[in-house]
């Protein structure tokens, strides 16, 4: 928590990356994502590598992460890991699934088809510029003054940008609490 | 999912209904409320007092019959609202409370805490069934009649509880899986039991007594304890036979070896020891209590009979007040206050006079066709409605219908009261069967078809008992 709250004071940063070990279980990883929701007003988004079923991307969506971000740094996707980063798209909210990508623009172009932003690995103001531009981009980039994870400076919030923020992050956080259902929970409200 | 949790992939917007539905309509109908009350446009003839009351009576049902929030709180608004609106003066809404009805309630409760905190419950409990229980048949039969008499001085969902654990264990030892007949019909012994004996006295439901409560309330007559069991207990005993002889044939198949069940009660009668002076002492205040209620309420009053029978529950040291208050129903305490006060509006207001010349009397209903609608109403609406809510919603219009047809308004306290007791169908109808249900051996749809069967028996036999029985002993 501590090297969160450093982070958001030294870079006024308004989201954080995370990443698990894989010995961490799921319970603990909710665990851990509902703390740092309570602590910050922050998006997180979950680093990961491309899952090998969907039911592991339902998995990450009820840690309760905002959004996903595909990190694998190959210079093209299988058919199999753009069906499942299709389906991340299905259920995260617009604009907050990532893939990193080398400077291939056929593949920009791709994944911006498929409502995925693309991150360079290496940040790139030209690469960067081009995605912002592209026509699919506004379609999909989250209301945000900066693009998280695209853009690097998130300094010059005004006052109604943090309102929007903390709109946007409730918003999400709402989406997520309706669509998380606890079995147990589901079975009680059958009335049984 | 590893940790219980699945996505919802429904749209958004039906998952905002589903979530929110309860705020939703919670919102609209204090909106509809706001609306109607401030309304000026009264029917004519109808004073402003009527109304209001007529509609906090309308908003009162909703709440009630939704379950939107809880029954009890649905009563404490009533009466804020009554007092509020100045449909009876505050002193008066208040001093419902203070109905004998209520304190006979606790009262009972209070007893109930007795008998099965001192062991005497689950003693007679084992002993029933250890003597009866070697062969299916006479298992189930055992488990009926134990809870049907049980719920004749405890409430029906106390013996619903005290039974479930011991009816459980006896299943697992005769390793009874979640298809078995013997279980099935265990379970439903177990429910049916505890619904039909429930009806025959004021102690089996607090329903009867709020019945009574708003019929001394508004007319200033009552029904004793020993004229409440002479009208009802026939027709109910003849459909307990009738489902008994129903069990017997249903369980008459089931070949299970139910003599290893001797060894499990005789283990649990060794649990429980020796007869204990507590029990000995609970069961002679439950017979003097019982003796001064059928034979001595005239002179006594049911109400005080039960709170001196609930002091000497301490007095004689049975039972302790953490017991008690555990046992106590506060929820339905304050929800049966709420609910006389609000019965006592309607009649004071002259909404129900109001009522019965502009619409009631219009449609010129014979006696018999008066019973019929009133016991089915009652009867079907309880299977959806607590029925408790019930004798509200129903009985001061049938009391007020009742008088206007020359009929006695105790007769319209039978009509609404026993059959708002007599839920089979849902699970969520009546607690001996939500507590049936949980054991996992019935199934809704069943229950569902069973419950109606039950229901439409219990229609014929009490409306036959009604056209003969009850005219013959001076009801009408």
């Amino acid at each position: 928590m501590d090297c969160i709250n450093d982070e958001i004071a030294n870079r006024q940063a308004r989201y954080i990356v995370i990443s698990f070990q894989y010995d961490i279980n799921a319970a603990d990883r909710k665990e851990i994502v509902d703390r740092i929701k309570k602590c910050f007003d922050i998006f997180v988004v979950l680093k990961t590598d491309i899952p090998d079923s969907k039911q592991d991307v339902e998995e990450y969506f009820s840690y309760g992460v905002h959004g996903l971000f595909f990190n694998i740094g190959t210079e093209t996707y299988l058919k199999e890991q753009v069906k499942i980063m299709t389906f991340a798209t299905e259920l995260f909210p617009r604009g907050w699934v990532f893939a990193s990508i080398k400077n291939n623009k056929s593949i920009i172009n791709k994944l911006l088809s498929l409502k995925i932003i693309p991150v360079p690995s290496q940040y790139e103001p030209k690469l960067t510029k081009f995605i912002k531009s592209h026509k699919c981009f506004n379609k999909i980039a989250p209301n945000l003054k900066s693009v998280p994870l695209l853009d690097q400076d998130h300094s010059n919030y005004s006052f109604t940008d943090k309102i929007r923020m903390k709109m946007i992050l409730e918003s999400i956080n709402f989406r997520q609490k309706l669509m998380l259902k606890n079995v147990d929970e589901s079975f009680e409200s059958s009335g049984l | 999912m590893k940790n219980r949790v699945y996505v919802d992939r429904r749209p958004l917007t039906t998952l905002f209904l589903i979530e929110y539905k309860n705020a939703i309509l919670l919102l609209f109908s204090f909106i509809f409320f706001l609306l109607f009350i401030s309304n000026e446009n009264i029917p004519q003839g109808m004073s402003i007092h009527a109304y209001h009351a007529l509609v906090i009576f309308v908003f009162a049902i909703f709440l009630w019959t939704t379950n939107l929030i809880p029954l009890a709180i649905t009563s404490l608004m009533v009466m804020g609202l009554l007092a509020t609106f100045k449909v009876l003066p505050d002193e008066k809404i208040f001093s419902f409370f203070g109905n004998k009805s209520l304190f006979f309630i606790i009262g009972a409760f209070i007893i109930s805490a007795g008998i099965s905190g001192s062991g005497l419950s689950k003693r007679i409990s084992y002993y029933i069934l250890s003597k009866f229980g070697d062969k299916p048949q006479k298992l189930v039969l055992a488990v009926f009649f134990l809870s049907a008499a049980l719920s004749h001085v405890m409430p029906e969902h106390a013996v619903a509880a005290m039974l479930f654990p011991i009816l459980m264990s006896m299943c697992n030892r005769l390793n009874l899986k979640s298809g078995s007949i013997l279980g099935k019909y265990i379970f439903y012994a177990l429910a049916w039991g505890s619904v039909l004996g429930g009806v025959v006295t004021f102690l089996g439901g607090a329903r009867n007594p709020l019945a009574i409560g708003i019929l001394e309330q508004t007319t200033g007559q009552s029904i004793g304890f020993l004229e409440w069991m002479i009208t009802v207990a026939p027709p109910i005993y003849l459909v307990i036979i009738l489902v008994a002889i129903y069990l017997s044939r249903q369980v008459r198949a089931s070949t299970k070896d139910t003599q290893i069940l001797k060894i499990m009660f005789s283990e649990g009668g060794e649990r429980i020891g020796k007869i204990h002076f507590k029990e000995i002492k609970a069961l002679l205040i439950l017979i003097g209590t019982i003796y001064m209620w059928v034979f001595e309420s005239s002179r006594f009053g049911i109400a005080n009979v039960a709170l001196i029978s609930a002091a000497l529950f301490f007095v004689l040291n049975v039972t302790n007040w953490e017991d008690a208050k555990n046992e106590i129903n506060w929820g339905a305490i304050l929800m049966y206050g709420g609910a006389i006060a609000l019965g006592t509006a309607l009649e004071q207001t002259g909404l129900l006079e109001y009522i019965n010349e502009n619409y009631i009397s219009n449609m010129n209903f014979s006696t018999l066709s008066f019973m019929l609608v009133v016991f089915t109403l009652s009867v079907f609406l309880t299977e959806g409605v607590s029925n408790a809510a019930v004798v509200v919603i129903l009985l001061p219009v049938v009391m007020k219908t009742a008088i206007s047809m020359h009929l006695p308004p105790t007769l319209a306290v039978y009509l609404v009261a026993v059959p708002s007791g007599l839920a089979f169908m849902f699970p969520m109808s009546s607690p001996p069967n939500a507590i049936a249900y949980s054991s996992g051996f019935i199934k809704t749809g069943e229950t569902a078809k069973k419950g109606f069967i039950l229901c439409i028996l219990c229609l014929v036999v009490v409306m036959a008992f009604a056209l003969t029985y009850w005219r013959a002993i001076n009801i009408y």
